[in-house]
């Protein structure tokens, strides 16, 4: 699943790390998710959108496949 | 450029795990150690002949599989506290570690009643599984890497 989570931290000027430590998961994770590897579940997906205050939607695009 | 590969294949290895989730490996880790060490021990007190049969000789021949449970569930309370991806990559390492002990289980059960002298090699089974996981592992951390 494509999502605009690399870009939405680099908004931010978070590195992954970062934003791992923000979500309270590893940075593998969040690398993972941003390379389209990984979907997140639910609640960690409820926690990003909570996080950069948008719609689920508006960051995951489940159309697209991650290139 | 052999430093960078070896840095990061270490890294592979130690793997990217938060501190909460390390805590719960650093236990389970301790607990699998203490568990080998009483299998070692009571291994020795009974092929010594320290103990003989009597509850003392269940207690030792027990005691092992009561720390196993013990660092099971020690793992159990890592798989359910940890990072999801970290959960998914272990899930999937312990589906191919039975799948290496369904493959191989049936081959060694019958070999040995072809007369092949299986016996012998009574730990292929586990370390196999155990094999198994660790490759799920290592492959699972560099796939997600």
């Amino acid at each position: 699943m494509k999502n605009r989570l690399k870009v939405l931290r680099a908004e931010r000027d978070w590195t992954q790390a970062q934003l791992a430590t923000e979500l309270d998961v590893s940075r593998q994770t969040v690398n993972a998710i941003e390379k389209g590897k990984h979907d997140p579940s639910l609640p960690l997906a409820f926690r990003i959108a909570a996080l950069f205050e948008l719609a689920i939607e508006e960051i995951f695009d489940p159309e697209a496949a991650a290139g | 450029m052999t430093e960078t590969r070896r840095r990061t294949f270490i890294d592979i290895c130690r793997g990217q795990l938060t501190p909460s989730d390390q805590s719960n490996v650093n236990r389970y880790t301790v607990l699998l150690f203490v568990w080998m060490l009483v299998f070692l021990g009571a291994t020795f007190v009974i092929t010594n002949e320290v103990v003989r049969g009597g509850a003392l000789g269940w207690l030792v021949a027990l005691m092992p599989s009561a720390f196993g449970i013990i660092a099971a569930l020690a793992y159990m309370r890592f798989l359910r506290e940890a990072d999801e991806l970290v959960r998914a990559i272990e899930l999937r390492a312990l589906a191919l570690a039975v799948g290496a002990g369904f493959a191989i289980w049936p081959a060694y059960t019958l070999l040995g009643r072809l007369g092949v002298p299986v016996d012998a090699w009574s730990e292929v089974p586990i370390m196999a599984m155990i094999g198994a996981y660790v490759f799920g592992v290592l492959a699972g951390r560099r796939h997600y890497a």
